[in-house]
């Protein structure tokens, strides 16, 4: 129980030193608020590019043959899927790599073993937000020569909507197909997900470029109406197709949720650095104000101070130290992390971030924060208690 | 090397006592020994009838703030604290009920004629002030024995006259023990008994 006259030298003691007391405060804040930043706003990042993910690449589930070529043919497949009330929509996708020429007066320019998928333009619509890429043209593949380019594709070969290029791909047997296809759109997305560097062209034009089966494809995109129920489905397809492979979108893309973990605890590493940085900042201006009150705390002990209440005194400063940190670096924490939410703010060129904010993600760094800042106190406070009266106050 | 050696005296209650002596005869040892600050390698310090050289360190505190008031040469008032929240500050240590203590230090400042400054800091006092100050802070829990160490050392001639002043009333109207260490001969005029040293030991004991 910290008495009454504790708390009143703590609090005078340390609020004399306003400048020492907001650099520490202000160490720990930086900390505690790094953590919440990098807790909540890469998360958001994470979040964001699994739903980007979910809504092109491999919807909320992806089902996959280990062999290849799906057996089962698209419209047995599509229609056993869709029957599941949950089941938004279902895609079939054929995908693999070409090379794509465009001839131009002054040469030829080529960019090679670009991303091809190959799509149904009609199934595609219900359940991927393939077309929301599009900057120009339309989700035109129903026509089966066309094609629509990623916008760094498009780019790189100086290609506007309208004009043709050659497509090469090889064939399971080791065959180049070649077509000329008409460029009916171009795609940008903001973010990792989307088809900059890629080609999208009609699946049945692939399969006939890439000798897969008529009604035949490599993998299906399961779009659900509510994305929480992906594991209930995932479980209902699995045991009507128990040779195919299901994955939840967070499995596959397991390799990008690796990587966002890595930045995330490359970030929280340098938190923990900060953490140390701030522990350190506290336990210098702690041990300062403890030697310029030495004559101070001879005196305090003369009157009649007890060695545990001079301990007391700089450690319930370390707490407010670690108190007033935590209330900043919480609060400015708080603060971003409403303001993104609020916002839809941007980045990676558009990209918008899925940011909830929950209270709860405060609890660990402000704990971390005051237990740091207590921690950091001990030694200064022990120091200070262990002064003996007639040599502190001897002390200039 | 001995700081203090054979010194033997008895300072009775109510008694105002002078302790003098040239520099490094021993007088600031005395009165850390005195006050618990120190603890003698020998000897007794018996104070109300208990014999407190032997106390454990907490209790010797515990002591410190019950029954010995101090000022000191350079006053030594917390800078970070008022006038008013320095008297009370032994009180509030003893754990007296805030507000009683507010009223008797007040009182106390009142009487020592800086009711006015109460919700001053130190730094804005002169230095007689911030010595009788200090002497309302080692007289609020009403101590038996009041320690001063060098207390007009620090003062001009009108503010030592003061001070003795104040201390002598004090000490007649509370019949506290006072024990001052002191080269300011104005003092031994005032003193129930003076106490010369000199190398550590006891020259001479005039009453």
């Amino acid at each position: 129980m910290i008495t009454s006259h504790v708390f009143l030298l703590a609090r005078k003691i340390l609020f004399k030193r306003k400048g020492s007391v907001t650099l520490a405060a202000g160490a720990v804040a930086a900390t505690i608020f790094l953590n919440i930043f990098a807790t909540t706003v890469f998360g958001g990042v994470e979040t964001g590019v699994l739903s980007d993910i979910a809504d092109l690449r491999f919807g909320d589930l992806l089902v996959t043959y280990n062999r290849g070529q799906i057996t089962t043919p698209d419209y047995q497949f599509v229609r056993t899927v869709a029957s599941n009330p949950a089941v938004q929509g279902v895609t079939p996708r054929l995908i693999a790599t070409s090379d794509i020429n465009f001839s131009t007066i002054s040469g030829v320019k080529s960019k090679y073993r670009v991303e091809t998928i190959g799509i149904d333009p009609v199934l595609e619509g219900g359940t991927s937000k393939m077309n929301s890429t599009l900057i120009s043209g339309s989700l035109s593949l129903l026509y089966q020569n066309a094609v629509i380019l990623g916008a760094t594709v498009a780019n790189d070969l100086g290609v506007k909507r309208g004009e043709i290029v050659i497509m090469k791909m090889f064939g399971a047997d080791g065959t180049a197909h070649v077509k000329n296809l008409l460029v009916v759109g171009i795609s940008h997305h903001p973010g990792f997900s989307g088809f900059d560097e890629s080609a999208i062209i009609n699946i049945r034009t692939m399969r006939d470029m890439t000798g897969v089966q008529k009604n035949h494809s490599t993998s299906f995109v399961v779009k659900l109406k509510d994305p929480n129920e992906a594991e209930v489905v995932k479980g209902w397809v699995q045991a009507r197709f128990p040779k195919l492979t299901v994955q939840v979108v967070a499995e596959a893309a397991a390799g990008f949720k690796s990587s966002i973990e890595q930045v995330v605890g490359f970030i929280n590493l340098i938190g923990y650095a900060g953490m140390v940085a701030s522990a350190m900042g506290v336990i210098t201006i702690l041990t300062m104000m403890v030697t310029g009150k030495t004559r101070d705390v001879g005196v305090l002990r003369a009157i009649g101070i007890q060695q545990s209440e001079i301990l007391e005194i700089f450690v319930v400063d370390g707490a407010i130290i670690g108190g007033l940190g935590a209330a900043a670096g919480g609060s400015a924490g708080t603060l971003t992390t409403l303001y993104l939410q609020a916002y839809d703010v941007p980045i990676f060129g558009g990209f918008p971030l899925v940011i909830t904010f929950t209270p709860v993600v405060l609890i660990f760094p402000i704990a971390i924060g005051m237990i740091i800042s207590l921690l950091a106190s001990l030694y200064p406070a022990w120091r200070a208690s262990r002064y003996k009266p007639a040599e502190a106050m001897r002390y200039f | 090397m001995e700081a203090l050696c054979g010194v033997n005296f008895e300072a009775k209650k109510g008694e105002f006592v002078i302790i003098a002596g040239p520099s490094g005869s021993g007088k600031s040892t005395l009165l850390n020994l005195l006050g618990l600050l120190d603890t003698p390698t020998d000897g007794r310090i018996v104070i109300d009838g208990v014999d407190v050289s032997t106390l454990r360190e907490s209790r010797r505190t515990r002591l410190r703030n019950e029954k010995i008031g101090f000022v000191f040469q350079f006053f030594n008032l917390m800078p970070e604290l008022n006038l008013i929240e320095n008297v009370m500050l032994p009180g509030l240590i003893y754990g007296t009920n805030k507000e009683k203590l507010r009223r008797e230090a007040a009182e106390l400042l009142r009487m020592i004629g800086l009711d006015g400054q109460m919700k001053q800091g130190g730094s804005q006092l002169s230095g007689g002030q911030m010595q009788r100050a200090a002497v309302a802070r080692a007289l609020i829990n009403q101590p038996s024995i009041v320690l001063a160490d060098e207390p007009t050392g620090n003062l001009d001639s009108k503010n030592t006259e003061e001070i003795i002043e104040l201390m002598r009333k004090l000490n007649k109207r509370n019949k506290q023990t006072f024990l001052i260490v002191t080269h300011a001969p104005e003092m031994f005029g005032q003193a129930d008994k003076t106490i010369f040293l000199k190398d550590g030991t006891i020259e001479r004991i005039s009453s």
